[in-house]
């Protein structure tokens, strides 16, 4: 795709690459600039004060494109997908990834934290990769008899108060896979709070269910935790009910 | 092809070669349980065939009363581009098959597979263990007597 392209550096052990049809849409970007848009806005300038100034923008304006790059290359490298380059073309910029993400939960967490559709809209931003940080659990996918196990102890690990949802037909009631080696419903050896219809949810199904827990927190309810710890201590009333 | 390997079958293991049948171009070979580890060092080293790719090795469950249980071996030659079966079956109150892991290396997991599912017994299998199944656990779920939804209480689940 890029063959024709400059190597510029390396930044984070990520090759930055230009390509020559960068050069078309730099001048067309620093032109309309200069002969258009700030003689227009700045008429008593000079001529060169224009060209100068539009290059500097663009400049700017590509740099925070290949800012905007890099933060999907750090994203992926976090999840142990390696970058290639990043490459700054006619039609902006673009990270080479080298392969698809190996889980189908890292390719929808994703997606689930990005635009489309926004988790942090509704309060729930932050991915913590350790259940010691962790509030909620998130089962996705079916669980076998061997696996239920490690389930458990991922959930005994996180601190009180903490919530389940279980997401998905397989998680909340086997699905499809009837048989001897799976747990017909994670309920069987954890207290769920949440069931997520579907096979597989859709994104918009989960965010439901975020702000149902939301509710529920509100309502001071958890299936897991003792009551006394959510929200309020014994001790110690807030004055103003906590917003989760 | 296939006729060339049933001849050169006959020949050398003469009437241990209990039946054979051809469907759409490939050879099926049944054997006893006792020479199937010669029959496939036969097949593996011989100079004009090289079966040398062990492709897949499984468990039948026929649930007769006789010959309940059998294995399936898939060969394939490299040198030839040509497939053969061989089967061999065995009796339900002695579920014993000499191992070929030292003609396949590979055969290794495939028997603790077969094990594991079915329970049959590889005889001098370096390392014949449960594959997918808990350790503790103690029935073969491929069984036809085994129920699909399992025995109840036979898996460990944490308690709630």
């Amino acid at each position: 795709m890029f063959r024709g392209s400059i190597k510029l550096g390396t930044i984070l052990g990520i090759t930055i690459r230009l390509d020559y049809s960068w050069f078309i849409i730099f001048f067309l970007i620093t032109w309309s600039l200069s002969a258009h848009r700030l003689p227009a806005l700045y008429p008593d300038w000079t001529p060169a004060t224009y060209w100068i100034l539009g290059i500097i923008t663009s400049i700017l304006f590509f740099t925070s494109v290949l800012i905007h790059e890099m933060a999907h290359s750090l994203v992926a490298r976090r999840h142990g997908i390696p970058i290639n380059n990043i490459t700054l073309f006619i039609f902006g910029g673009a990270a080479q990834i080298t392969q698809e993400p190996k889980q189908a939960k890292d390719e929808f967490m994703m997606a689930f934290a990005g635009p489309r559709f926004d988790s942090s809209r509704f309060g729930s931003e932050v991915f913590r990769f350790s259940p010691r940080q962790a509030d909620v659990m998130i089962v996705a996918g079916t669980t076998t008899y061997k696996m239920a196990r490690v389930v458990r102890k991922i959930y005994d690990q996180m601190p009180d108060p903490k919530w389940v949802i279980a997401m998905g037909a397989c998680t909340s009631s086997g699905g499809m896979y009837r048989t001897y080696s799976v747990v017909q419903g994670i309920d069987q050896f954890l207290p769920v709070d949440l069931y997520v219809a579907g096979c597989p949810p859709r994104p918009d199904n989960l965010l439901h269910a975020l702000m149902t827990l939301q509710q529920k927190i509100q309502r001071r309810e958890s299936k897991g935790s003792t009551l006394g710890l959510v929200g309020e201590f014994p001790h110690h009333k807030p004055k103003s009910p906590i917003v989760a | 092809m296939n006729v060339r390997t049933l001849e050169k079958l006959n020949k050398q293991f003469g009437s241990s070669v209990l039946e054979s049948s051809e469907f759409r171009g490939e050879l099926t070979v049944v054997v006893p349980a006792d020479k199937i580890v010669e029959v496939c060092r036969f097949l593996k080293e011989d100079p004009d065939l090289r079966f040398d790719l062990l492709a897949d090795l499984f468990g039948l469950d026929m649930y007769t009363p006789v010959k309940r249980f059998g294995v399936v071996y898939n060969l394939y030659s490299l040198k030839n581009h040509h497939r053969i079966r061989i089967k061999t079956f065995v009796e339900e109150n002695h579920p014993h098959v000499q191992t070929v892991t030292g003609v396949w290396s590979t055969a290794n997991w495939h028997e603790r597979e077969t094990f594991d599912m079915f329970g049959i017994i590889f005889d001098g299998h370096p390392d014949l263990r449960r594959i997918y199944m808990p350790d503790e656990f103690e029935h073969h779920p491929l069984r036809k007597d085994f129920p699909l939804m399992g025995i109840p209480g036979s898996l460990y689940l944490p308690k709630k």
